[in-house]
């Protein structure tokens, strides 16, 4: 057993020896989440001040302040390239061109939505690069993270930022559309090889920026998987989106850092390559679509498992005790050597917090 | 999503003596409508703060209309400041409002985002007029909103 602050705990279970606690980890709670969490728990007045004046009142779903209070050991932040405005459609459009939407609801609670593919032709795709996209990221809004990430660290206990940006396929697909993915992937592969490496000039210039400001653990989003497999097949994800991903992974090693995976979906048959490729932990790990004690059991010594816990169904419709049941056995079975940071396997939305809360407490207080 | 932080500077330090636990003081007052669009925008941008009861605290003694107007993504966007809340509104045609804002930013949204490309952009934005902006200091409390760490 290795005792020691928040960050030292999840590095001992990065390297598969046991915490004296497991860890918990959050990826956020989106805005309906952090209303239902200001009725339910909300912040005193000194918290509130505290925690705006070091900064971590950040806004949902990746308020910091809130994983703190909530406390998991443990969260993320992930940095995007919004950076154009397409007057046509009147839509937002990020530098790989996915295009986004902000709706409020009637309830009074935002919503962010991707709204589909804005690169809809080839000839689409070249005029974007002749008009110098994309774009290198804004280190403007980069850099507040960073001191978040060390204040946190250094007065909350070694609370740890994973600190992220968008990975390989996603930024392909949702920019292109998943029909020209598939279309290029048969008949113009080279052409599919061209948008990517444009695509990485501005990836890696990020990974590189962020990997200098010595962020420990990098996670960086990527759903390769629907409900019932891959959304791409194994082997086209092999032949183009796996050489990415080794560089996303050589650059993060380089500098020191762990690679963490955020992936959605049935992923399972992609592990035997996260494990060559060296990718030190993986996010999500819907338990009801993979088999995640076989998972444990084949990788379990080579890949930190993250996430876990059901937060479609069980911290939703669940009971508190349904969830520290539930939780309990899990930790059982997925944290024994370590190698284990369980938390919900998405952003909070309509989780309770009665639920989430004895999550955490269960992940914490189950012995191993 | 980039979180940012933002750094206080106005001077809050006496105004929380003696208040209550946040959580018997938090609004949750709605639009009562769906919201697309910039008003969607707007109305996010402060969100967080309002239901929080850090908006309240700022704006307290604060009663104002601002107006955004992005002419390639109209409607326009009237927020109201009164009561330590703030309401948005769609406006079609800012000409047609029956009293002036008290304050105003007009531009371009296509040229909006690029400010968030830096320091450089913002200046470059400033010094060649893409931006016509009146009524400074309320614009200005807007900021302070954000900065704020206490809450009312």
């Amino acid at each position: 057993m290795v005792a020691g602050n928040k960050f030292d705990r999840i590095m001992t279970a990065f390297e598969h020896k046991q915490p004296d606690k497991t860890p918990a980890f959050i990826l956020g709670g989106d805005f309906g989440f952090y209303k239902q969490f200001m009725n339910k728990v909300g912040f005193t007045p000194e918290e509130m001040r505290q925690y705006a004046k070091d900064g971590i009142m950040t806004g949902a779903p990746m308020c910091h302040a809130m994983a703190v209070k909530l406390g998991f050991d443990c969260d993320w932040v992930t940095f995007i390239a919004m950076q154009h405005f397409d007057v046509e459609s009147r839509q937002l459009v990020d530098t790989f061109g996915s295009l986004a939407r902000v709706v409020v609801s009637e309830a009074g609670n935002p919503h962010a939505w991707y709204n589909g593919p804005f690169l809809k032709t080839k000839e689409s795709i070249t005029k974007w690069w002749d008009m110098g996209r994309p774009a290198p990221f804004p280190t403007l809004l980069m850099d507040p993270a960073f001191k978040i990430q060390r204040t946190l660290m250094k007065k909350y206990d070694g609370f740890t930022l994973l600190v992220g940006m968008p990975g390989v396929y996603e930024p392909l697909h949702m920019g292109i559309g998943l029909a020209q993915v598939a279309k290029f992937a048969r008949k113009e592969p080279d052409f599919l090889k061209e948008i990517l490496e444009h695509n990485f000039v501005v990836q890696a210039k990020a990974l590189d920026y962020i990997v200098k400001k010595k962020a420990p653990i990098i996670m960086c989003g990527d759903d390769y998987g629907y409900n019932e497999g891959l959304q791409i097949n194994g082997a086209q994800w092999r032949q183009f989106i796996k050489p990415f991903l080794k560089r996303y992974v050589d650059i993060v090693h380089n500098g020191g850092a762990k690679f963490v995976l955020h992936s959605c979906g049935k992923i399972e048959e992609l592990f035997p390559d996260f494990v060559e490729l060296g990718i030190d932990g993986v996010h999500a790990l819907q338990p009801k679509l993979n088999d995640l004690p076989a998972l444990k059991q084949k990788f379990g010594d080579k890949i930190t498992m993250i996430g876990t816990i059901d937060d479609t169904d069980l911290l939703v419709n669940g009971t508190p005790d349904q969830v520290c049941a539930a939780v309990k056995s899990m930790v059982e079975t997925l944290g024994k050597n370590g190698g284990y940071i369980p938390g919900g396997t998405n952003f909070l939305l309509d989780a309770t917090i009665e639920n989430v809360q004895a999550m955490v407490a269960t992940i914490h207080s189950t012995r191993l | 999503m980039s979180s940012q932080p933002h750094e206080n500077d106005g001077d809050w330090d006496n105004v929380a003596d003696g208040v209550e636990h946040v959580e018997k003081r938090v609004t949750v007052s709605t639009p009562g409508q769906k919201l697309d669009g910039m008003s969607a925008l707007v109305y996010a941008a402060f969100w967080q703060q309002k239901i929080d009861g850090r908006f309240r605290q700022a704006v307290k003694d604060v009663s104002t209309t601002i107006l955004f107007d992005m002419i390639d993504f109209r409607p326009a966007v009237l927020m109201t400041i009164d009561n330590g809340d703030y309401t948005v509104e769609p406006v079609e045609d800012p000409a047609t409002l029956e009293h002036a804002p008290a304050a105003f930013v007009r531009g371009r949204m296509a040229d909006a985002v690029q400010l968030l490309g830096g320091i450089g952009p913002v200046l470059k934005a400033l010094f060649t007029g893409k931006f016509k902006i009146r009524g400074f200091r309320k614009l200005y409390l807007l900021l302070k909103v954000l900065g704020t760490k206490e809450v009312a």
